[in-house]
């Protein structure tokens, strides 16, 4: 089948390119390592100030359980409000703590001692998740303290289901790894026509009875099964490094991954019969990918806050459907009978796309 | 195979024509190629050959007219033309990144060719490239002649019944060229039609019959000889020089030599009706003499087809 022989010929070019065929199969795992390891919204080792007017076994114990964990570092031990303010202006200290005194008697009375925490807030984000820690710490250690007499407020009564630990890497991972997988599958195949238009061998294949939906399948498919694996190597990497492991179906996680790439790639050859050098082919389908799967995947940025003509456009990316969908299996362990809306999706943008390279290739596009 | 009384066609073209926006690219182009017969398209760059040539491949479809290439209609089975052609393009189009017998695989796979009768046209293959044992080295290792005739194998492995070739020696040497067209004369005796398109005229001499193209039209065609009878018995005079702009305002000047033109690093120009050769020779050596340009001895050449073709298309142009 003329089909096959395509494929044959391209995977025999891709063995005789190493460099390639590693960018290919082994750089996503790499990538999914090194910036999987850097992406956290997490805040940890926070530099804690304290200035602790009570002194007292009560208020000693409030900063030793903030610094036992992992969240706080005793960063200093100011004197006075003046040294704690130049601490945190310096960005010695990001949180500081301030025990008043008569923390313990009041305390030991049942009433509300006052602590006054202070962020720096010049990151928003992480001041807002430092600040929840403290808040945290201070609610159990006065509870345990108080003993059974005062109740802790009915709020910190939460239940976080699938990512006890609300740890961000868990939730960005399945994001990283579409956007990592989407550039490197798009720009894989994007050079692979333009690549033949310069050397003048499309033309040939061209001439040749094979058709334009052969050409596209014969190159979609040998470059879908590399990046699938590559695919396969993301996952491995998140589960060994990151414990990231896949709780729910194998099956849908292969669906969804082959589906994924497979649309990838006939984005790449689209983008490859519209382009006249390798050069444009290769910014194109890094434009093409690199952004829209970052912000409009639901990546890091929630879909449903942000404006509804932008919700739309992200309705016809792969990339969203893709990390909705692994979120599901990975994190909620759920199977094909929750993600198939996300594997419908995936399914058609791949038949959208390469019945475009198909077309643009049949128009004689040379 | 029976044999016919005179040559079957095997390429038949009636109006052909093709615009590209206001571009009118080939113009109501009509000609026939019959079995066995090596047509040469000869013209400048942009008119008008490529695009006839991509059209009777199927890689094009014209904007009216009608073509058959090996029985087939290009319009309305391209995919039957392709199956029974065999293209090679200027710039022997192979997988450089490959081997070359990964390229005749690849070729015979993509027209079905399989088992015993791919190792027969691989062994042909490789006996005609005349580099035997070389099939394992990568393409692009290959020296430029070589990659030429495996180009060529690899149009021809599924023993097509028309073979266009696209400008097929550019970049090559002399030398190479007449191997190559050597391989060209026995196709063509083997009952292949071969239609090809060239710029560069030592090609087109090997021709049996040649079409001159300007400006999307076929302007005068015929055997080289035939074409070269156009011109008449006027005595075509070359003169070289270092100089060749002053030597052809001189010449232009002589009233007994006509339609002087710059001709590579000297300059063409033909005797004045009723002036016999040696009096045009003389008359030139008198002008360029008078005018003090350095110069070559002036002499007698035979007619090129580059004489034809600049007269026919100052012909042309008069007419319009």
């Amino acid at each position: 089948m003329s089909l096959l022989a395509v494929a044959r010929k391209e995977l025999r070019q891709l063995s005789r390119d190493p460099r390639s065929l590693a960018v290919l199969v082994a750089m996503p795992a790499a990538l999914t390592l090194l910036f999987g390891t850097v992406l956290s919204l997490d805040v940890r080792r926070v530099p804690l100030a304290v200035l602790d007017r009570d002194s007292t076994a009560a208020s000693r114990s409030l900063v030793a359980a903030m610094t036992s964990g992992e969240y706080f570092t005793l960063s200093a031990r100011p004197s006075s409000e003046e040294e704690l303010g130049s601490l945190l202006s310096a960005g010695r200290a990001t949180v500081a703590v301030v025990v008043g005194r008569g923390f313990e008697s009041l305390l030991a009375r049942g009433e509300h001692p006052a602590v006054q925490v202070v962020v720096d807030g010049s990151n928003a984000t992480s001041a807002q998740t430092a600040l929840g820690y403290a808040e945290q710490y201070l609610t159990a250690t006065g509870a345990r303290l108080a003993g059974a007499t005062i109740a802790p407020s009915p709020a910190a009564r939460l239940r976080v289901l699938y990512n006890p630990e609300l740890a961000s890497d868990r939730f960005l991972l399945p994001g990283l790894m579409a956007m990592i997988l989407m550039i490197s599958a798009t720009v894989a195949t994007s050079l692979s026509i333009v690549r033949e238009r310069e050397t003048g061998t499309i033309e040939q294949l061209l001439v040749s009875p094979l058709t334009a939906a052969e050409v596209v399948l014969g190159k979609a498919l040998p470059y879908g099964a590399l990046s699938l694996l590559a695919a396969l190597l993301v996952m491995a990497t998140a589960w060994l490094a990151f414990g990231l492991a896949v709780k729910g179906s194998l099956l849908a996680f292969l669906s969804l991954a082959a589906l994924f790439v497979l649309g990838a790639q006939a984005l790449g050859l689209v983008i490859s019969s519209v382009t006249r050098s390798q050069q444009v082919a290769f910014q194109l389908a890094t434009y093409a990918t690199m952004l829209p799967s970052f912000v409009l995947s639901g990546f890091v940025f929630p879909l449903r806050s942000m404006p509804e003509a932008l919700q739309w456009l992200a309705a016809l990316l792969p990339a969203r459907y893709f990390v909705s969908g692994l979120r599901s299996v990975v994190l909620k362990g759920a199977g094909l009978g929750v993600v198939w809306p996300d594997l419908a999706a995936l399914a058609g943008f791949a038949a959208l796309m390469l019945g475009a390279a198909i077309w643009r290739l049949q128009r004689g596009q040379l | 195979m029976t044999a016919a009384p005179s040559p079957a066609v095997t390429v038949e073209v009636r109006e052909l024509t093709r615009r590209f926006g206001p571009l009118l690219a080939v113009d109501r182009v009509t000609f026939d190629a019959r079995r066995g017969e090596i047509l040469g398209f000869l013209g400048p760059n942009g008119a008008g050959k490529s695009t006839t040539l991509r059209m009777l491949c199927g890689l094009l479809s014209p904007t009216s007219g009608s073509a058959r290439v090996a029985g087939a209609d290009v319009v309305a089975e391209p995919d039957e033309v392709k199956r029974r052609i065999g293209y090679m393009s200027q710039r022997f189009s192979l997988y450089g990144d490959l081997r070359a017998s990964d390229n005749l695989d690849l070729y015979g796979a993509l027209y079905g060719m399989s088992g015993p009768e791919l190792r027969r046209r691989r062994a042909w293959a490789e006996e005609m490239t005349g580099l035997p044992g070389r099939l394992g080295d990568r393409v692009d290792d290959l020296p430029g002649g070589f990659r030429q005739r495996l180009a060529l194998a690899c149009a021809l492995l599924h023993e097509p019944e028309v073979v266009f070739l696209d400008e097929p020696t550019g970049g090559v040497d002399p030398a190479m060229r007449r191997a190559f067209f050597r391989l060209i004369d026995e196709l063509a005796a083997s009952g292949v039609t071969v239609f090809l398109t060239t710029h560069f005229l030592d090609e087109a001499e090997y021709c049996h019959r040649v079409a001159l193209i300007s400006r999307g039209r076929i302007v005068a065609e015929g055997t080289p000889t035939a074409l070269k009878a156009l011109l008449g018995e006027e005595a075509i005079v070359e003169v070289r020089s270092d100089r060749p702009g002053a030597a052809l305002e001189a010449i232009g000047g002589e009233p007994r030599l006509r339609e002087a033109a710059l001709f590579g690093a000297g300059v063409h120009a033909r005797a004045a009706p009723g002036v016999p050769e040696g009096e045009a020779l003389a008359a030139a050596e008198t002008a360029l003499e008078r005018a003090g340009v350095p110069h070559s001895a002036p002499v007698a050449v035979p007619p090129t087809l580059e004489d034809v073709f600049l007269e026919v298309v100052r012909r042309e142009e008069g007419r319009s």
